[in-house]
């Protein structure tokens, strides 16, 4: 195996594969970077048996000057490989892989040579078919996952809850995660996968990672599923991740259809406010705000103590309030993730009871996006 | 490396007939989700275990076996295989981020295929939290997923865990058949003897047997013994002077106790005339027991052999070797002084 790139172009390509591989994992050879040559493109893989990164760089690509002199396959280790490239003198560099797995880099004057290991022991990326595949704009799924994600449940005990659950029916996409304290929920319309039907549950932390590659050039993200891995092809870029198996809770029972109380308001401006409320319930000992809904002056009283340190009251004008009156209590912190995915936007939050879960949705648009709060029991 | 011709042909001796019964098993697709190999050390759990997992994802299987030089079967050989979880101890015990990765495993798909296989050495260092947390994915498996639990010993094992596992009994490796194994190795006959009740493995025999340390504990420990059996307050101070300097580390210190319940064990047989002279540990002083016996009653022996055997349990808690032993001397005297 050899061939010689320009350096700029492959390290931009190594840092997305890096962020698939771990230091800590079980299996040594998962520390390691998978580099595939063929006459017409190099492959690099790299992979934390959870998350799996594959990009291949073309020789088309005039940017990149790839020159194949020989094909194969070879895995270095991914800490050192990548310092080494990162501080090499040369616009241009050559790996070439010697007798055995002996790897030499070599950029101007400076040659190095590491020590790689079988290729053939490389955990082996699942074969997906392109038959099931949903298209969707890079800024739109990442929105649908900063959205889902924040009510991803972190405890171990019910794993299964660490996942986002994505369901395709029917043309219509739906992203549902909770933790049992609070859930989120989002829907997008896909008229033209009309066909394809997926039932999944992908977990929270490849989410966020998967976020995080969708860079603001915005690509569009192909979806592709397998019996046991989702595939997300972002142009050049594959990511891959493991699914998490179970029978996720049925969610869809959890809505509540009425509303006693309803209010309109501001997202930020409420936002701030649970903001300053939340500065004196952190320090008590159990965390919750007080939220008084007044039809009679059209008030939002919200209330925070700590007994050790003091008290505040904010009175709020919410632009619309209809219903009855309503005393409830709930942590500020899933209030605060709730309205922060909102944005800037006016938002309406429906009531039932004091000890039914209220919901949160967007005044416009309102099926498609919908955050849902249990409250807390204060007496 | 070991090839799967290799892993077979030491199953072939050590656990021919559990190695047929899972040949069979697999043949007919009936395996279980989970299951609890139990035995001594050496018996062949581990080994058997790998064949399975060998056995399951191997590319070109033929006549029920392995090919062993696929690259399934070298990946699980060398313990890179995605698909094969392995939890061993660190130290005394199973810790809890362990568990934790154990768990995290249990509940994600598969890497490559669609199948999974999670293999838990020496799982009854599992502490109790730990092994109630596992106990939910034991019993109801996402998936398709089959757990190997291996263990040496039964007794400390959950019986919440054993309830939910098919336990797999490893018989210990005919006792003269091993003993021939150790003298073929170029074990001395009397050690050789002596070795079946510590050990199965010929490697870990060599390791006790280095430096000539075997022999020196077992004539220290024959020492106390005789002190200990006579009442004598020298045996208290034996601990420290002879015994504590032998017992450098854990697994000299699990040995010399293994040692002392094996002695009590031949008294024991001795006493009841159970089995024939050679299935003895300490065949050498054969002659010094025989007389022993003579002495001691049915109710001593059985009270001391109790004590002997707890001694192992004190040392699994963490209590010093030398503060083990010495309690031990001090609770075998009144039991002796008394005859």
């Amino acid at each position: 195996m050899k061939f010689t790139i320009n350096r700029s172009a492959f390290i931009k390509e190594l840092n997305n594969v890096q962020r698939a591989i771990s230091s800590k994992t079980t299996i040594p050879i998962l520390t390691g970077l998978k580099l595939d040559v063929a006459s017409d493109a190099i492959t690099l893989t790299g992979s934390d048996a959870d998350i799996s990164i594959e990009t291949t760089i073309p020789a088309v690509d005039d940017n990149n000057t790839l020159v194949v002199e020989a094909e194969g396959s070879i895995v270095l280790p991914a800490r050192f490989f990548s310092e080494i490239v990162k501080k090499l003198p040369e616009d241009t560099m050559t790996v070439n892989v010697e007798d055995g797995f002996q790897t030499q880099i070599t950029s101007g004057a400076a040659s190095f040579t590491i020590n790689g290991l079988d290729p053939e022991n490389y955990p082996h990326l699942p074969e997906i078919d392109t038959t099931n595949t949903v298209t969707l704009a890079g800024d739109v799924f990442k929105e649908l996952i900063g959205q889902t994600v924040i009510a991803v449940s972190t405890q171990e005990s019910r794993p299964i809850l660490t996942g986002v659950h994505f369901i395709l029916k029917d043309g219509e996409f739906l992203a549902v995660a909770t933790d049992s304290h609070r859930l989120s929920q989002r829907k997008i319309k896909l008229p033209e996968a009309n066909n394809a039907d997926y039932d999944v549950i992908i977990p929270g932390k490849s989410l966020t990672e998967l976020s995080r590659m969708i860079g603001d050039n915005n690509p569009d993200v192909q979806m592709r599923l397998s019996e046991n891995q989702v595939l997300f092809v972002l142009g050049n870029t594959s990511f891959y991740s493991r699914l998490l198996e179970g029978n996720y809770p049925d969610t869809s029972r959890l809505i509540p259809k009425e509303s006693s109380t309803t209010v309109e308001i501001e997202a930020p401006a409420l936002s701030a406010a649970i903001e300053r409320a939340s500065l004196l319930s952190h320090e008590s000992r159990n965390n919750v705000v007080r939220f008084s809904v007044n039809p009679s002056d059209k008030t939002v009283t919200i209330f925070g103590n700590s007994p050790d340190v003091g008290e505040v009251t904010e009175q709020l004008q919410p632009a619309e309030l209809t219903g009855d009156e309503l005393e409830i209590s709930f942590n500020p912190d899933y209030m605060k993730e709730a309205l922060r995915s909102f944005g800037q936007a006016m938002i309406r939050i429906s009531f039932t009871m004091a000890l039914r879960p209220f919901t949160l949705v967007p005044t416009e648009d309102g099926e498609n996006f919908i955050q849902l709060i249990t409250p807390v029991r204060t007496f | 490396m070991a090839t799967t011709d290799a892993l077979a042909a030491t199953l072939a001796t050590k656990q021919p007939r559990l190695l047929a019964a899972f040949q069979h098993i697999i043949a007919q697709n009936h395996l279980a989700h989970a299951y609890l190999f139990t035995g001594m050390d050496g018996a062949g759990q581990p080994e058997l275990a790998r064949w399975i997992a060998q056995r399951l994802f191997c590319l070109h299987v033929v006549d029920g076996q392995p090919d062993g030089t696929c690259e399934e079967c070298v990946r699980i050989a060398n313990g890179s295989h995605p698909d094969i979880v392995t939890v061993a101890p660190t130290g005394q015990s199973i810790h809890v981020d362990q568990v934790r990765y154990l768990k995290a495993e249990f509940s994600k798909s598969a890497v490559e295929g669609n199948r999974k296989i999670f293999i838990i050495e020496d799982a009854e260092k599992m502490t109790a939290s730990a092994a109630n947390g596992l106990l939910k994915f034991i019993e109801e498996p996402s998936g398709n997923v089959t757990a190997f639990l291996l263990t040496a010993n039964k007794q400390l094992m959950l019986p919440t865990i054993i309830s939910r596992t098919q336990v797999i009994d490893f018989p210990p490796l005919n006792t003269a058949a091993l003993r021939k194994n150790f003298e073929a190795a170029g074990i001395t006959p009397p050690m050789a003897q002596l070795l079946p009740s510590l050990t199965n493995s010929v490697t870990e025999a060599q390791q006790l047997l280095a430096a000539d340390w075997l022999p020196q504990a077992v004539a220290a420990l024959w020492r106390w013994f005789e002190q200990v059996v006579n009442g004598e307050p020298r045996s208290f101070v034996a601990v420290q002077v002879h015994l504590v300097g032998l017992a450098k580390d854990a697994q000299q210190q699990t040995v010399m106790l293994d040692l002392i319940a094996a002695l009590f064990q031949d008294l024991l047989q001795l006493h009841f005339q159970v089995e024939s002279a050679t299935a003895l540990t300490f065949v050498q002083y054969q002659q010094a027991l025989t007389t022993l016996t003579q002495q001691l009653s049915a109710r001593q022996l059985v009270d001391a052999t109790e004590l002997a055997l707890t001694a192992k349990q004190q040392l699994g808690r963490n209590i010093s070797f030398q503060n083990v032993l010495e309690g031990l001397t001090l609770a075998l005297w009144p039991i002796f002084t008394n005859a």
